[in-house]
């Protein structure tokens, strides 16, 4: 997928959403360089326009250059907020960057999940990626998960919430639990579903309006 | 722009730690923004997006002192490299397992994969800390790109833990396997999963062609007046209550029939008592084994012997090593048989103690093909010093797996055997050489039972011609081998 739809959203925006000369120049830079693939320099100007007092759009664009560094988790704890953010924001070829880092972080389902979403809507390209790519995890997700699946995402689930990252740990227990349902018996579906609700308790606690 | 200043600008654009051109204009604001960005991601152990931002922080306002510290510290500070996959690899690749294992700690904790989890796995427990291995294979279990390569891993640390239960699951959900080479060291584990347990019972039923059963001396192969037809029987039970490491007993017994000369069918039973240290390639054990040779259903030897043998891993080989010491008794034939095979003198002649070892060198090409190499030495102190001699040759094995059921495997060895006096009744002291080899085929029907077939050869060459002779012996058969829990 080419990187010019979201470095021109971004130019975009720079050019007509944000007053502030500084955000405009940290935006149009940033994009600059997503566009030529300089995906580390990219995520620093984003979050310095974040620093200084962007919010919404430009933390997709971070969420998208952190999935470009293969740094999945923290892609995904970024498109969270993002989403808080500004839910009206994305779009497919957002969506397919958050699909590919929830399948680098081997959340297959909500890979499986977005994607279906992204081939609905997107145009050709993107489309044809989204459908090959889920080509190939059907025969993944088809038959029967093992329950050493289940036990690895909730043991990956504990391990972000004791390093005090709820928003990542919900989406391993989101993931196991839902693998958990694929299976007759049910394999600690109920300690994935409380493990659940008490992450996303503290991200709702962490949440910046309380 | 002068050459020096162009040369410094590209740098700077290049390499954050560069000297950064002076010529911006200040600004705090931006370089604050710049100096908390850079500190979110030295936390998250993104170093080189960190010193970028420190970088930018400098040169948005050089007299930021905290940005300048930050920038020095990551730069001048030749800090250790950011935990990754290739760096564990070169650090195994170049024997460093202890720092392997460490980078690969520090990756799960910052950017755990399932890559990296299945690589601890597999070196936890190669240093047998299963405990370690299990749940990062279990983790890398997870996974369907590392499924598979983790399956086999856990099914070797439930084989190794005497689980043959979990392990055949393993091995059998491996069968389908796309990696070919997974999918024949599986086959090869599945049979071995399915003949461990605290008592393994194993046996042979076959026949075939003898085509010298007395050891007719002569340089004919096949045109033997004492070639016959034979069929056996072979059973034994092997008992380890404590699994691979520990005491074990091991009993069997076999006969095989020639009905066309029963005098030289062959019997033997056998008890073997024993204690074994370690279980993984690095092992060695001690025994006491006590065996009764028959013949034509009267016996003719009883030997006792004790054992030692070890073996230790060397790269990608294996060594191997055995001594022993055999007390051996020949039995005079009863006074019912017409033409006794041993007189009472002959056999308190024949009797003594023979000290033998063995030193072998295993080396696997592949999981399907591995060959041995290996030398014998054997002195036997007859009670009579004619039927006392030194003995000692080399020999070769391999065996080599075609497809996940048959297997090919071959054998050869030679031993020159060197008498100590001479034999008053040859008129000389005896020296002989032996030469055997032979190969076997085995088809596996199941994880238990097997289809066999083997054609060995034997030629015995003396400087008495009449113990000199050629013999040769087909056999087919079906084996079985299961372990029990």
């Amino acid at each position: 997928v080419a990187y010019g739809g979201i470095a021109a959203a971004i130019l975009c925006l720079a050019g007509a959403a944000l007053g502030s000369a500084d955000l405009d120049r940290r935006l149009a830079s940033g994009a600059s360089h997503f566009r030529a693939g300089r995906f580390d320099r990219a995520l620093v100007e984003f979050k310095v326009a974040r620093q200084l007092g962007a919010r919404g759009d430009v933390t997709w664009y971070i969420a998208a250059a952190l999935t470009k560094l293969q740094r999945p988790e923290d892609a995904l704890e970024a498109f969270a907020t993002a989403e808080a953010e500004a839910p009206d924001s994305g779009d497919t070829l957002l969506a397919y960057y958050r699909a590919i880092a929830c399948h680098d972080a081997q959340l297959l389902v909500c890979a499986d999940r977005i994607l279906a979403e992204v081939s609905a809507d997107a145009g050709p390209k993107i489309r044809s990626q989204a459908e090959k790519i889920r080509s190939q995890l059907a025969p993944l997700l088809g038959p029967e998960p093992p329950p050493s699946a289940i036990d690895a995402l909730l043991s990956r689930g504990e391990t972000a919430l004791k390093h005090q990252r709820p928003t990542l740990a919900a989406l391993y227990f989101r993931e196991a639990h839902a693998l958990s349902s694929r299976r007759s018996d049910r394999h600690r579906a109920g300690e994935a579903d409380s493990r659940l609700k008490a992450a996303a308790v503290d991200v709702a606690q962490r949440s910046p309006r309380r | 722009m002068t050459v020096p200043l162009l040369a410094l600008w590209l740098l700077a654009a290049i390499d954050p730690c560069a000297s950064r051109l002076p010529g911006r204009k200040k600004d705090p604001a931006t370089a604050s923004a710049y100096l908390s960005v850079g500190r979110e991601e030295e936390s998250r152990g993104a170093l080189k997006t960190a010193k970028l931002a420190y970088a930018e922080a400098v040169a948005s306002d050089p007299s930021n002192a905290q940005a300048r510290s930050a920038l020095r510290r990551l730069c001048a500070e030749p800090v250790s490299p950011p935990p990754s996959l290739d760096a564990a690899l070169e650090k195994l690749s170049a024997g460093d397992r202890d720092e392997a294992l460490r980078i690969l700690e520090r990756l799960r904790e910052k950017a755990p994969s399932a890559s990296a989890a299945l690589l601890e796995g597999i070196l936890n427990y190669e240093l047998e800390r299963d405990a370690q291995a299990e749940p990062l294979l279990r983790s890398a279990e997870a996974d369907p790109s590392t499924a598979d390569s983790a399956k086999l891993f856990l099914g070797l640390i439930a084989l190794r833990k005497g689980d043959a239960d979990s392990a055949l699951s393993q091995f059998r959900a491996l069968s389908n396997a796309p990696d070919a080479t997974l999918r024949s060291s599986a086959a090869s584990l599945l049979r071995l999963a399915a003949r461990e347990g605290r008592l393994v019972l194993s046996g042979t039923l076959e026949g075939g062609y003898d085509s010298n059963t007395d050891v007719t001396p002569g340089t004919q192969l096949l045109s033997s007046s004492a070639a016959a037809g034979l069929g056996g029987a072979a059973l034994s039970a092997l008992i380890r209550p404590w699994l691979q490491a520990g005491p074990f007993l091991l009993l069997r017994g076999g006969y095989r029939a020639i009905p066309a000369n029963p005098i030289y069918e062959l019997g033997s039973a056998a008890g073997a008592l024993g204690f074994q240290l370690g279980d993984g390639d690095l092992r060695g054990a001690a025994e006491y084994q006590l065996d009764l040779v028959a013949l034509g259903l009267h016996p003719y030897l009883l030997t006792h012997s004790l054992l030692v043998r070890g073996q230790v891993p060397l790269g990608r080989a294996l060594l191997f090593a055995e001594l022993g010491a055999y007390l051996e008794t020949y039995i005079p034939s009863p006074p019912s048989i017409p033409i006794p095979l041993l007189t009472a003198s002959e056999a308190a002649g024949y009797s003594g103690v023979r000290p033998a070892g063995r030193g072998t060198a295993r080396w696997r090409f592949s999981p399907e093909l591995f060959a041995e190499l290996e030398y014998g030495l054997s002195r036997d102190l007859a009670g009579e010093r004619r039927f006392s001699y030194l003995e000692h040759g080399p020999g070769v094995r391999a065996r080599w797996s075609l497809t996940s059921q048959l297997s090919l495997s071959t054998a050869a060895e030679y031993r020159t055997r060197a008498f100590d006096a001479p034999d008053p009744d040859l008129l000389l002291t005896r020296a002989d050489t032996y030469v055997n080899g032979g190969l076997r085929a085995e088809y596996e029907l199941s994880p238990s039972w097997a289809l066999f077939a083997s054609l060995w050869g034997w030629q015995a060459s003396s400087n008495v011609p009449e113990l000199s002779y050629l013999r040769l012996v087909g056999t087919a058969g079906f084996s079985f081998t299961e372990g029990f829990q």
